[in-house]
């Protein structure tokens, strides 16, 4: 992974003296209250319903175990003794003290780690595929891409005040996008040509909150060489003509739609034209600079399938249910992918305690070269285990009830923090993901249903993407009390599709009755093994519908 | 790279042959203007409005104009550094603001991965 030169530590320790003297300003009363609440957002503070919330990028998920055990010791020693991961591959403490937050980053500085724009109307961190560099159908590796944007992107003087927050992701995957590229602001998809030359797809204007749009195509192949000359037009376009008369209309997205695809792609070729091919075109050897962070580790030359590995895959099913869904295939023979899935029934979704990070970061250093993941739906990801190792961490991980074998099934769901912790929320998700997790716990019907993902967001600013659930529900207020939206047929992938809702909305004890009635048309209907969002494709919304809204027969 | 000299003055101190610029200001209009004035002020009329360190380098580096370039309105001294990576060389203090603390935001930083008006190449042309 990416190891910071000298220049890039004193760029982080030189914000984390900036913000301690912006936080001696505030309280010393220097600092006005609305004058401080731009600076602390682009430190990643915001004031919550209890206490501040800090978040901690975790730059496209990547983290060594040094910087996991002080993530860990952070939880510990500032907060309540737990983490939280977020759905762009962050880390969030819902317990600081204000007061604390410069020593927080001090901590976080020393391990190479910072809280710098994870807030705020300013480019945010940048997300990709959680498997990227270890799949084999990956067109290349998007790491490096992400590390160039990263740096392009840190204190940006002249972005760091735009109309709205700006998230861009990137995928080189062409079967499978795991970081949700289409509803980006911006979003690169990293491809190779016919004649082998490295180029981004550049997606623009997607996004979820309250208008879910899929991203459009502005330019279907930008040599490499371009991609920050390219990346500034677009957000030079955006901080110019972007509204920000009403922060409902202020993302790229709106724009986008109002000028029209042909005039936004205009524009910004026209401000393209004046700095393409000047000074911040990217150099070969910058990119190669960049790309040897990120070699691969020294792998054993082994073979797919060793005989440890089926023996224990024949002898134990729980090993066995655990390798069907949480091993992802690798592209070094012998080497598997494994998820954590921290989705385990009686904690909030994306949550995991500090004695449990201290044994994560034990076993990445022993099965996984020390390093780890964190994904897009709130997991954790060693990325490097030893096919003829997985029985042996399996069982560790059980031991430390990290083994909840439910990768990809409905418990593995997205849910934002709600109405518990957020100002915004209108409703509660935490209560109602766990209600489902406690209905559905026969593992026998989850296998049964395959892939399926379930999204819940106590707000209509969608943090947890409910629109891309295939099954994605929406806390509502109505006249104060909470009420829950369900939508189906979200996608978040190279098919994505938004959800639509199903009617009227539930009350939150009939939630887990209304997925069962939906899971069962499912299930009764499929052919062929396909896809609950296949099956839906093919049904249509007005199948489940009938049956979620029957009268009962008298 | 902070070769230049910034100029730190209070809100009181405004020179007469001042050509104010507004946020939403386009190129096009400015041209023609530019010869007519001595200096230029962006005015922020909010803090988080962005546009001004757009126009500003758009002013800098499109128009290439090499005169003093001021900031006034509601900026904050926090945002000192962008501004002026951004072309601005002087600034017109908001109410209340300390020059002192404006002279400290300003160094905030001693490096810069992107160009800008302070720096020609980007970082990885410079290592």
């Amino acid at each position: 992974m990416y190891v910071y030169n000298e220049v890039d530590q004193r760029v982080v320790d030189e914000r984390v003296e900036q913000y301690r003297d912006q936080t001696r300003r505030y309280l010393a009363g220097e600092l006005a209250e609305d004058a401080f609440l731009p600076l602390r957002l682009q430190n990643g503070l915001y004031v919550q319903r209890f206490a501040p919330m800090l978040r901690v990028a975790v730059p496209y998920g990547l983290m060594n175990t040094t910087q996991f055990r002080k993530l860990a010791y952070i939880a510990r020693f500032y907060d309540k003794g737990y983490v939280h991961f977020t759905t762009r591959q962050n880390v969030q403490y819902n317990w600081p003290e204000l007061e604390t937050v410069p020593d927080i980053l001090t901590e976080l500085a020393s391990v190479q780690m910072h809280a710098i724009q994870t807030s705020g109307n300013c480019i945010r961190n940048t997300t990709t595929d959680p498997f990227a560099g270890v799949i084999r159908e990956e067109e290349t590796d998007p790491r490096p891409w992400c590390e160039i944007i990263r740096q392009w992107s840190t204190l940006h003087p002249e972005f760091a005040f735009l109309p709205r927050k700006f998230k861009i992701a990137v995928t080189s995957n062409p079967n499978i996008d795991r970081a949700a590229v289409q509803f980006h602001d911006i979003g690169l998809h990293v491809r190779i040509n016919e004649a082998g030359e490295t180029g981004f797809r550049v997606m623009v204007g997607g996004g979820l909150g309250r208008t879910p749009v899929i991203g459009t195509t502005i330019c279907e192949f930008l040599p490499w060489q371009h991609l920050l000359t390219y990346l500034d037009a677009i957000l030079r376009v955006y901080n110019r003509y972007g509204r920000r008369d009403n922060k409902y209309k202020a993302r790229i997205k709106i724009l986008v739609k109002a000028m029209g695809i042909d005039a936004f792609r205009e524009k910004v070729e026209n401000e393209w034209a004046f700095i393409k091919d000047g000074p911040a075109t990217l150099t070969q050897k910058e990119v190669q600079r960049v790309s040897e962070h990120f070699i691969d580790p020294v792998r054993e030359p082994l073979s797919d399938n060793p005989q440890e590995l089926a023996t224990a895959l024949a002898s134990d099913s729980n090993f066995n249910n655990w390798y069907q869904r949480n091993v992802q295939q690798h592209k070094a023979p012998g080497y598997a992918a494994v998820t954590i899935t921290l989705k385990n029934t009686g904690a909030a979704p994306g949550d995991i305690s500090a004695t449990q990070m201290d044994q994560v970061a034990v076993l990445a250093d022993e099965y996984s070269f020390g390093e780890l993941r964190s994904t897009h739906e709130q997991n954790l990801v060693l990325s490097d285990v030893r096919q003829d190792k997985l029985f042996e961490l399996w069982k560790q991980l059980t031991e430390y009830r990290l083994a909840t074998p439910n990768a990809g099934l409905l418990p593995d769901m997205i849910v934002c923090p709600g109405g518990d912790f957020c100002a915004l929320a209108n409703a509660k998700s935490l209560p109602l993901a766990d209600a489902i997790q406690r209905r559905f716990d026969d593992l026998d019907y989850l296998h049964d249903l395959g892939d399926l993902s379930l999204n819940i967001s106590g707000c209509m600013n969608a943090c947890a993407h409910h629109h891309i659930g295939n099954i994605g529900i929406l806390g509502v207020d109505k006249k104060g009390e909470e009420f829950y939206q369900v939508m189906l047929g979200g996608s978040a992938g190279h098919d994505a599709s938004l959800g639509k809702i199903i009617g009227p909305s539930f009350s939150q004890e009939n939630i887990p009755d209304v997925i069962e009635k939906i899971l069962t048309v499912y299930l009764e209907q499929r052919v062929d093994g396909e896809s609950f969002l296949s099956a839906y494709r093919r049904l249509g919304l007005s199948t489940f519908k009938e049956v979620v809204y029957a009268r009962p027969a008298a | 790279m902070h070769a230049q000299q910034h100029e730190i003055l209070v809100a009181s101190e405004m020179d007469e042959n001042l050509l104010i610029l507004e946020a939403d200001s386009e190129l096009e209009d400015i041209e023609s203007q530019l010869v007519e004035k001595d200096d230029v002020a962006i005015r922020f009329q909010a803090f988080a409005d962005g546009r001004g360190f757009s126009l500003a380098r758009l002013l800098r580096e499109r128009l290439n104009y090499t005169g003093k370039l001021r900031a006034i309105g509601d900026f904050l001294p926090d945002q000192m550094h962008y501004l002026a990576r951004c072309g601005f060389d002087s600034f017109s203090l908001p109410e209340g603001a300390k020059a002192e603390t404006a002279e400290k935001c300003l160094k905030a930083f001693s490096e810069a991965y992107q160009i800008s008006w302070d720096r020609k190449e980007p970082l990885f042309r410079r290592l």
